[in-house]
């Protein structure tokens, strides 16, 4: 009996495994941009790379190496991915914005900016909005910091002012640790002197 | 101490939890169509638009439901109906130089988008299938995965 039931056991686990034909695949699109990235399809058994529009790999198991790189027909990929691709969320949009050496005051060309990221947040209906603070390197690590929270505060202000939610904005300050242009010390450098306005 | 072996254990389990206290979120819900839900401590927690997501979530959708979701790096994801993906680790904490993401796609359809973790640090991010692991520089994907039965 003991050896029936172990028997039919292994009979059922047999079938599990073989029953269960699970496999992947893997189809590189361009971003929303156009550009074509990199995918590198790996497992156990080998490696298979894509670097063009719609290449597809399958894969069988996990000790079975990716097959064959083929290109998806743009009609196959709507029909397998059509509700995926409707879910995706709109990019988030990145504003930045430049400010005077030493202060929380925008330089003009950034003043007028503004009114588009009003617009961005209504026309979106964006509950989730994402300011950062930085400054570039001229001053102490201490004082940057400060002002680069002055300036998140500044813009964080600004939005309020023009009817953004204060619970869906998060700042943050990041002082001169994070330039858009890598400097030496003690550099002015107006790119780096900004706040990011990230509406999501 | 049998006893006091297993409390000793449990205390190993527990004191890292209470340690961590509140966590930053991962992502938030951005689109929703029919039922999605995540599990979190095993249990069942329907979400709606503008629900956070945490590591460790497994996020899962419905007959003829999808969700996309908006990551703190920017990463989007969204998943087809009848799909299940794991978040196992989510970091991001760009002051301290520190990125992950290891999803884990268990059935069903999903599409990425890299954030800023797929464009910075492309060799922390890991998005796994059951039969392959996919490696990323800086792109846009979609996946298909047939569960059992």
């Amino acid at each position: 009996m003991k050896q029936f039931i172990k028997t039919l056991f292994c009979l059922g686990f047999v079938l599990i495994l073989a029953g269960c034909a699970a496999r992947s695949t893997v189809v590189l699109i361009p971003d929303p941009d156009g550009r074509v990235g990199q995918l590198v399809v790996a497992n156990e058994g080998g490696q298979q790379i894509l670097n063009e529009k719609n290449q597809s790999v399958k894969v069988a198991d996990v000790k079975t190496s990716p097959g064959q790189v083929t290109t998806m027909s743009a009609e196959e990929i709507r029909t397998t991915f059509a509700d995926t691709l409707a879910a995706e969320p709109l990019p988030p949009v990145k504003f930045i914005l430049y400010f005077i050496q030493g202060s929380d005051e925008l330089t003009d060309d950034s003043k007028a900016m503004l009114p588009k990221i009003f617009q961005t947040i209504k026309s979106r209906e964006s509950t989730d909005i994402v300011i950062s603070g930085h400054t570039d390197t001229v001053g102490e690590k201490e004082y940057n910091y400060t002002l680069s929270l002055e300036r998140a505060k500044a813009i964080f202000k600004i939005l309020v002012a023009h009817g953004a939610v204060p619970a869906h904005i998060t700042a943050t300050s990041h002082g001169e640790g994070n330039p858009l242009i890598k400097t030496a010390d003690e550099v002015a450098e107006p790119k780096n002197r900004r706040v990011e306005v990230t509406v999501r | 101490m049998k006893r006091a072996f297993i409390l000793c254990l449990l205390m190993m389990f527990l004191l890292p939890c209470v340690a961590m206290g509140k966590e930053s979120p991962a992502g938030k819900a951005k689109t929703i169509k029919g039922n999605v839900s995540i599990i979190r401590d095993g249990r069942q927690i329907p979400v709606s638009v503008g629900d956070r997501f945490f590591q460790k979530d497994t996020i899962r959708t419905g007959v003829e439901s999808s969700v996309g979701i908006i990551f703190e790096d920017n990463t989007i994801l969204s998943l087809g109906p009848e799909s299940e993906v794991v978040i196992d680790e989510y970091v991001f904490a760009p002051e301290k130089g520190l990125f992950s993401m290891i999803a884990r796609m268990v059935k069903g359809t999903a599409s990425y988008l890299s954030g800023i973790i797929g464009h910075q640090s492309p060799e922390s991010v890991k998005f796994r299938t059951p039969e392959a692991t996919i490696g990323i520089r800086g792109t846009h994907f979609l996946v298909k995965v047939n569960g059992c039965l």
